[in-house]
């Protein structure tokens, strides 16, 4: 042990003496593990991000689309037809591990309040829909099912909306808005969600009962058709089988041959999650190949950088061994060089990698998690690299004869 | 029991197709205390010989015993102990290890020992001091003078308390003051107990010892007591050490 120190202390020394070459060296490293650990922490950030997404869709979501879509997205239901209608939905309620069911419809619209005007999308939804899509209140509350049902009108309103409508800090709850010149009262102003994951603004929207949609606000070809429908499952698992169920149900219910396409769209939230996850890990492990190659072209700087200096310092490997080291002695002294050159490179790679992670984060405005798990990871294989590489430079000083090194020029 | 006693060395090397052999039946007693010289041209084997007593070699046939261990059929490894713990070698070219201090160089040895580093500064200390360098602990060879170098690499030799100094041309690279300051210095070594063996082809130098022992192709050509060949041995001078 305290060989193996003062070995340590010593190829510090030695690394010291050619500081600029020992920096040259180090860089390969620095830089790989600098790379890995920038690049996972602002992947980590990002799926983080999308996670965040995800679940600010609400959870467990099923969503029913009327019309079919074809695996290029274009809907080829027929013109006009009604393909998705309220009764379909509370039929689906009867499924087992159906836990809310609700519907909505949607047009983009112009809301004044006052002197002020606001173009955004007004979704008339049941209760239902808002606790599907997870949605809660930062003052005043949710409609009730009773404002559903006798088509009140009143209105939620979300943050961008309350932004461009009222003046900063100012309480929409309890005020009037216009739709269409119908006044609205405001129940209740919705948290902010922020974007998803197609980069919509998810505030930007007002929410009306949706009988009030229907009948005071957008009106209808056909009452109790809907533009969009929705499930929330009890658990994940049980989602592949309600949507399963759901196809089943509504086949029957719209009276569908086996050889025609479904005249509806089922999303499982499920699915669309997996695809992003998916996609962020193969672009994680891509990122990890990139950085693995610069950490493998940083070692073998580390390896060629050593033997030239076995080579340089040939005579003073003899006279090592003149005065009594092993060749154990050798082999230990070269090895823990190259460890030290590749451990201070990684180490100085962490600060580079926390640092460019967190310049990254901020340039892009991009969150960026730095994991202790990865901090240990990078350096314990810069580590590594230095005793892989630095082997074959170390046995082949070790393996000097005494004689002929002492008498090298 | 003699300190060295060599039977029948023989030592071949192959250089491509040839079969070299540069020693060819080496018998040898030197005793504990005794300073002998080995001289010869260059070609002679004096320098297998020496790699040979200074444990760096092994014979391929005969045998070497150094304080009653055979020593000539041991690994690297063993061989390396017993450079470590009982010889100690000075060279032409000094041989010190560039960019490192006077100190640092002297505590070599002691460093493959595994001594703790204070024991190992307080030994190097002292074996400077009987060089008279104790000053110069923390020049690098690079800032002394070519007798300070050598007298740096006796300190090396001498801080093991070795049974052998090898000294191998120790004056060669030297101008005649410091050549004098040297052998003044492994001189009074070898009056303090110290037994030294000197390689070398100068008989200015070889007239220190006690005995010399002539080489040619291989073999001992003569063996006798130096007054026998020069007269009597310089008389040592004060080192100031």
């Amino acid at each position: 042990m305290n060989f193996l120190l003062m070995t340590v202390l010593v190829a510090f020394r030695v690394l010291g003496r050619n500081r600029m070459r020992s920096v040259l060296t180090m860089l390969g490293i620095i830089i790989g593990v600098g790379a890995v650990i920038a690049m996972v922490s602002i992947g980590e950030g990002a799926k983080a991000a999308v996670q965040a997404q995800i679940a600010s869709f609400g959870t467990n979501v099923i969503t029913i689309l009327p019309g079919a879509m074809t695996t290029t997205g274009v809907r080829t239901g027929h013109g006009g037809a009604v393909t998705l209608i309220i009764a379909d939905m509370e039929e689906l309620r009867k499924i087992p591990g159906v836990t809310d069911v609700g519907w909505a419809r949607r047009d983009a619209m112009q809301v004044v309040h006052e002197n002020k005007n606001w173009f955004t999308t007004v979704n008339g939804v049941t209760p239902g829909y808002l606790v599907i899509r997870g949605w809660s209140t930062v003052s005043g509350d949710f409609f009730t099912q009773a404002d559903n049902d006798t088509a009140a009108k009143v209105v939620l309103i979300g943050h961008t909306v309350a932004e461009n409508l009222f003046g900063p800090g100012e309480d929409p709850v309890g005020a009037t808005i216009r739709l269409k010149n119908i006044p609205f009262k405001i129940v209740g102003k919705l948290i902010a969600k922020g974007y998803d994951t197609r980069g919509s603004d998810q505030d930007d929207v007002v929410f009306i009962p949706f009988s009030t949609a229907e009948r005071k606000v957008m009106g209808t070809k056909f009452l109790g058709s809907i533009g969009a429908g929705f499930l929330s499952a009890e658990t994940p698992e049980q989602m592949a089988q309600i949507v399963d169920e759901v196809k089943r149900v509504l086949r029957q219910r719209h009276k569908l041959r086996p050889n025609q396409d479904d005249d509806f769209t089922v999303r499982n939230q499920l699915d669309t999650a997996k695809i992003q996850e998916g996609t962020s890990e193969s672009m994680k492990l891509l990122l990890l190949a990139v950085a693995s190659i610069s950490l493998l072209v940083g070692g073998i700087g580390i390896m060629n950088i050593l033997l030239v200096s076995v080579t340089e310092r040939t005579r003073e490997i003899g006279i090592r061994m003149a005065v009594g080291a092993k060749r154990r002695h050798i082999l230990l002294q070269f090895l823990v060089e190259a460890v030290v050159l590749s451990a201070l490179g990684g180490l100085i790679g962490v600060g580079v990698g926390v640092a460019g992670a967190k310049a990254a984060s901020n340039i892009a405005g991009w969150p960026a998690i730095i994991s202790g798990d990865i901090l240990v990871i990078a350096f314990g294989f810069s580590a590594l690299v230095g005793v892989f590489f630095g082997l074959y430079p170390a046995n082949k000083a070790s393996r000097l004869n005494p004689i002929e090194a002492l008498r090298y020029e | 029991m003699s300190l060295i006693v060599c039977r029948d060395l023989v030592k071949t090397y192959r250089l491509g197709e040839m079969e070299v052999r540069a020693l060819r039946g080496i018998s040898l007693t030197i005793e504990a205390g005794d300073c002998v010289a080995i001289m010869g041209a260059s070609g002679s084997g004096k320098s297998t010989l020496m790699n040979i007593l200074g444990c760096l070699d092994v014979p391929t046939s005969g045998t070497y015993r150094l304080e009653g261990t055979d020593v000539s059929t041991l690994g690297g490894s063993r061989l390396a102990e017993i450079r470590n713990r009982k010889i100690g070698f000075v060279f032409q070219n000094f041989n010190l290890i560039p960019r490192t201090t006077s100190r640092e160089n002297v505590q070599l040895p002691l460093f493959y020992r595994g001594m703790p580093a204070s024991e190992q500064r307080a030994l190097a200390l002292r074996a400077l001091q009987r060089v008279g360098l104790a000053d110069r602990e923390h020049h690098h060879p690079a800032q002394l003078s070519g007798g300070q170098q050598q007298r740096v690499a006796i300190a090396r030799a001498l801080v093991t308390n070795p049974a052998i100094i090898l000294a191998d041309e120790p004056t060669g690279n030297l101008d005649s003051q410091a050549s004098r300051e040297i052998m003044d210095t492994l001189t009074q070594l070898n009056l303090e107990g110290i037994t030294i063996i000197l390689v070398t082809h100068e008989a200015d130098i070889a007239r220190y010892a006690h005995r010399i022992i002539m080489m040619k192709d291989g073999v001992i050509q003569s063996d006798r007591p130096t007054g026998d060949m020069f007269g009597a041995r310089p008389a040592p001078q004060e080192t100031g050490a």
